[in-house]
């Protein structure tokens, strides 16, 4: 196993260095014009996913497409590198993005909401298969499109359904996403055979349930919104849905306080950021690096599309600084 | 008289007995250390390359990580490969002398 993860993560420390830097952004922010951005932007490392995007009367959904391509590209590249254990836990770094496309698969179905439009808020980077996702987009309810996640043979199809019949039983969908999280986190926990992927997996249990418990303050029998496997257990949690913070530990507690919902996901994300960095500083020959790999990547195509917003329609270059703190 | 002669026989092939075995305690003595030298040189130089197989293993394992992405690379990554081969140098070296 160590040595799957030294040549993994020799690899995946190469790709590291041709992440975009923060003096490349810079440049990328200072850029006069969009087709500038784009220009700039095709010199890099991008270039290659770029193509279609750089052509005359590109616009936006161009550069979106491309930078999806590209992470679904990489994401799908760490995943390859992984043989049987390594694999698995590759899986299960890879697999976050599978939970947060099935909880917008759901949403969008329960909505109404058009299968383009559905396919639209999907991150191409998980370990379904993108065509999959969109077969299921266009499903009526969401039984039917468990039916068609399950072909895909993907251990998260099987939870899908546990929490589509959840929903179809209550017709609540808080009981939809916390039946998905606790199947998902259930099986990743059990997935994960390294420590630093398990201490990084119950960083993002234990910020789950201090988001929930933050949504559900005051409502009854709380406790069947706590998902297991972090180190905040049932009875802090329940305590905390009460609104008591002493329940919360140190870390978690700025998470509950956060006045706004954007600055509690801020803290949050930020949180995560430095648990993937842990995992990545201590756990040299672990998944720990791909985990902090694909974090990196994602905050990157996050400012990436922000910029090419901003340069898209025009937005000035400190308020489009401000807004690439908070990405 | 004859007694005395078989006393005297019987003292010299005694002597010579002890003598004789004198000689093979040396020669076992010089036998053992030559063994024990050879043992060492041998672990000297066996162990040496066990570490410098250890060592090279996951700087293998990595190197061929990073060349995959980066054929460039062959070159820095082949000097990080061979450090490890120093262990068997020292082996080596351990070995001539106890030889």
């Amino acid at each position: 196993m160590a040595n799957d993860y030294a040549y993994i993560n020799g690899r995946i420390r190469v790709m590291r260095t041709e992440l975009i830097t923060e003096r490349s952004f810079d440049e990328l922010l200072s850029s006069t014009s969009y087709a500038e951005f784009l220009r700039l932007l095709s010199e890099g490392s991008l270039a290659e996913d770029l193509r279609d995007s750089t052509s005359q009367n590109s616009g936006l959904n161009e550069l979106d497409a491309a930078l999806s391509r590209n992470f679904h590209r990489l994401a799908q590249k760490v995943h390859s590198f992984g043989k049987g254990e390594s694999a698995q836990e590759l899986g299960v770094v890879v697999a976050k993005w599978d939970l947060i496309n099935l909880k917008t698969l759901a949403r969008g179905i329960m909505k109404g909401r058009s299968s383009e439009a559905i396919t639209e808020a999907l991150i191409p980077g998980g370990t379904f298969p993108f065509e999959v996702l969109k077969a299921a987009s266009s499903s009526s309810d969401l039984l039917a499109a468990a039916t068609t996640l399950s072909a895909a043979g993907v251990p998260l199809g099987r939870i899908f359904r546990d929490a589509a019949q959840a929903f179809a039983a209550s017709n609540d969908a808080m009981d939809f996403e916390v039946s998905l999280d606790k199947g998902f986190y259930a099986w990743a926990r059990s997935s994960a055979k390294s420590n630093s992927l398990k201490r990084l997996l119950g960083r993002e249990i234990d910020l789950r349930n201090a988001f929930s418990a933050r949504q559900i303050k005051g409502q009854a029998n709380p406790g069947r919104f706590f998902v297991e496997g972090g180190n905040l257990n049932e009875s802090e949690f329940v305590r905390l849905a009460g609104g008591d913070v002493t329940a919360a530990t140190a870390i978690l507690a700025p998470v509950f306080e956060a006045p706004t919902l954007e600055e509690a996901d801020l803290i949050s994300r930020k949180l995560m950021d430095e648990a993937a960095s842990n995992a990545a500083l201590s756990d040299t020959l672990g998944p720990g690096v791909a985990a902090e790999f694909l974090r990196r990547k994602e905050i990157e195509i996050a400012k990436l599309r922000l910029i090419g917003r901003g340069k898209f329609y025009g937005v000035p270059i400190e308020s489009l600084r401000k807004e690439l703190g908070n990405a | 008289m004859l007694k005395k002669l078989f006393s005297v026989l019987a003292i010299f092939a005694l002597a010579s007995v002890a003598l004789a075995q004198e000689a093979a305690t040396t020669a076992a003595v010089a036998d053992t250390t030559v063994g024990l030298k050879a043992i060492g040189a041998g672990l000297a130089l066996g162990l040496g390359a066990v570490g410098t197989g250890l060592a090279q293993g996951p700087i293998g394992a990595a190197a061929a990580g990073v060349v995959a992405e980066r054929p460039d690379k062959f070159g820095a990554m082949l000097i990080w490969f061979v450090l490890p081969e120093t262990l068997v140098i020292f082996g080596f070296v351990g070995f001539f002398l106890l030889k």
